[in-house]
């Protein structure tokens, strides 16, 4: 049976569809809403804001903005040391051995093991590599180690007096050591199958490859840089 | 007579059309009015609630005498954005060279190159490569107000941060009472591996960053998913458009979330002391 549609549920259907589409089409402005807000915004803010807005005499006031910027970074790269110096990144566990901005080695080092060590009688120790800028203030060959008390209490071991011939050690610095203040070394390590990880007191450990080259391009007063 | 009344029918029928159609458009035109009424006026009463207070900064000042050489000659649309992106550029290398002056590692962030800087003293510790970001609207409207260079014109300082990891991972250890005891302490000293690393650094001036490692940005953009039927209907697609209404409204929260890979954004993340500083070009 066919029946026949009456002109007021043809109107009814006709008014629909014009509300989708005109939902259809507020959607389609509505998401391209914020391109469009910005338009407005860059439009009408002459109107609405001070004397402030960009405009410029000439074209020559763009070369002279293009040669301050290449001024001003002409004035950054200067801060970079032409003589060597390393980075260090702690959180990778790795060196960069650097001239300028060219890197000259890279290669895998131990940092600080963030352990902190607590022992009888209140005393603790943080095992933490310093952050910051540092320079290089002593360079050592065959460096002695004088053990610290928490090298004993780390081990288990019985703290020996001070200056006993055992708080001596020859071995576990390396062929070299380069201090850099505060008590902190740059140093070699008989554990060369712990380097890349943070396992050390708070020094930087590294592999004789490193070390040596550490060694033999940073001078007195070069620049280290841990972060 | 006959031929009046027909006439009269005939008049009434053609009318019939004409109201339906005059009824669609004003129908149609309703919900299109309303879109575009949104779109435009909200930008404009946000421009006009100007109570901004930035500290005037070497760029800023530098721009005012650029202004105030200007004679009468406007540049045109592309020019006066060139101009602008140049303005940017010469506000971010002045605030890079202010950061040198500081002895605590910096951050510089160069969204036109992709590029993150850690840097220290003006020596460049890590160079990271950013793998995808987004802009909120806010900071897009904003970076067409007046008074973006002001805002943009002096280094960010960092106010407060959260993060899925430890800051420092500190792990405490009893002395152990003999060498034995002492062989076994090795397994705890060395770390374990991070769970997925994410981070909010908040800075001055109402600026917030979300990092987090990947190759791009997990959460989909509501604005450029299509909506289907099944989707209103079951009521997943209101939420993402309430979201985006509220997204859309310009307001004072300027977010660029950021992705990079995991080692550079733990290693950000670590280096950062309190209160660092940021330059920022975008």
């Amino acid at each position: 049976m066919y029946h026949k549609r009456t002109p007021s549920q043809s109107t009814k259907g006709l008014y629909f569809s014009a509300f989708f589409t005109g939902m259809a089409l507020a959607y389609f402005i509505f998401t391209s809403g914020p391109s469009i807000g910005a338009y407005v915004i860059r439009l009408s803010a002459p109107f609405f804001t001070k004397s402030d807005s960009i405009s410029a005499s000439s074209v020559k006031t763009d070369e002279i903005l293009v040669k301050k910027i290449q001024g001003l970074k002409y004035r950054h790269q200067k801060y970079t040391p032409k003589i060597p110096y390393l980075v260090i990144s702690t959180s990778d566990n790795h060196i960069y051995l650097k001239k300028g901005p060219k890197v000259i080695h890279e290669g895998p080092c131990s940092s600080g093991s963030y352990v902190v060590l607590k022992a009888d009688g209140d005393r603790e120790w943080i095992f933490s590599t310093p952050r910051g800028a540092f320079k290089i203030q002593m360079k050592l060959k065959e460096p002695v180690w004088y053990m610290p008390d928490w090298a004993f209490i780390e081990e288990g071991r019985v703290v020996p007096p001070p200056n006993a011939p055992e708080r001596y050690n020859s071995k576990a610095l390396g062929k070299y050591a380069l201090s850099i203040g505060s008590g902190y070394l740059i140093h070699g390590t008989l554990y060369t199958r712990l380097i890349g990880q943070p396992v050390t007191h708070g020094c930087i450990r590294l592999a004789d490859q490193e070390l040596n080259l550490v060694y033999r391009h940073l001078r007195y007063g070069a620049k280290v840089y841990i972060y | 007579m006959k031929n009046r009344i027909s006439r009269k029918n005939i008049y009434s029928q053609d009318a019939a059309p004409k109201t339906q159609i005059h009824g669609f458009f004003a129908i149609m035109l309703i919900p299109v009015l309303a879109a575009f009424l949104w779109v435009t006026l909200t930008p404009l009463y946000w421009l006009l609630q100007e109570d901004y207070s930035y500290p005037e900064s070497p760029s800023e000042s530098n721009r005012m005498a650029h202004s105030s050489k200007a004679k009468t000659l406007q540049l045109s649309p592309a020019d006066q954005k060139l101009y602008k992106n140049l303005l940017i550029e010469n506000a971010y290398w002045e605030n890079k060279l202010l950061l040198c002056k500081d002895d605590s590692v910096s951050l510089s962030i160069d969204l036109v190159d992709s590029l993150i800087n850690l840097e220290i003293q003006g020596v460049m510790l890590r160079k990271c490569k950013i793998k995808s970001y987004e802009i909120n609207w806010s900071l897009k409207y904003f970076r067409e107000h007046p008074k973006f260079l002001s805002w943009l014109g002096l280094p960010f300082i960092l106010q407060n941060d959260s993060a899925s990891i430890t800051k420092v991972p500190v792990k405490v250890i009893h002395a152990p009472k003999n060498p034995i005891d002492a062989a076994q302490l090795l397994a705890k000293i060395l770390p374990k591996d991070d769970p997925f690393i994410e981070f909010e650094l908040e800075f001055n001036r109402n600026l917030r960053f979300h990092f987090q490692q990947g190759d791009s940005l997990s959460v989909p953009d509501p604005a450029e998913t299509p909506i289907y039927y099944s989707d209103i209907l079951s009521g997943n697609k209101f939420e993402s458009l309430a979201s985006s209404v509220k997204e859309y409204y310009p307001s004072r929260n300027y977010q660029i979330n950021i992705v990079l890979s995991r080692e550079d954004a733990r290693a950000i993340y670590r280096a950062l002391p309190s209160a660092a500083k940021l330059a920022l070009r975008l």
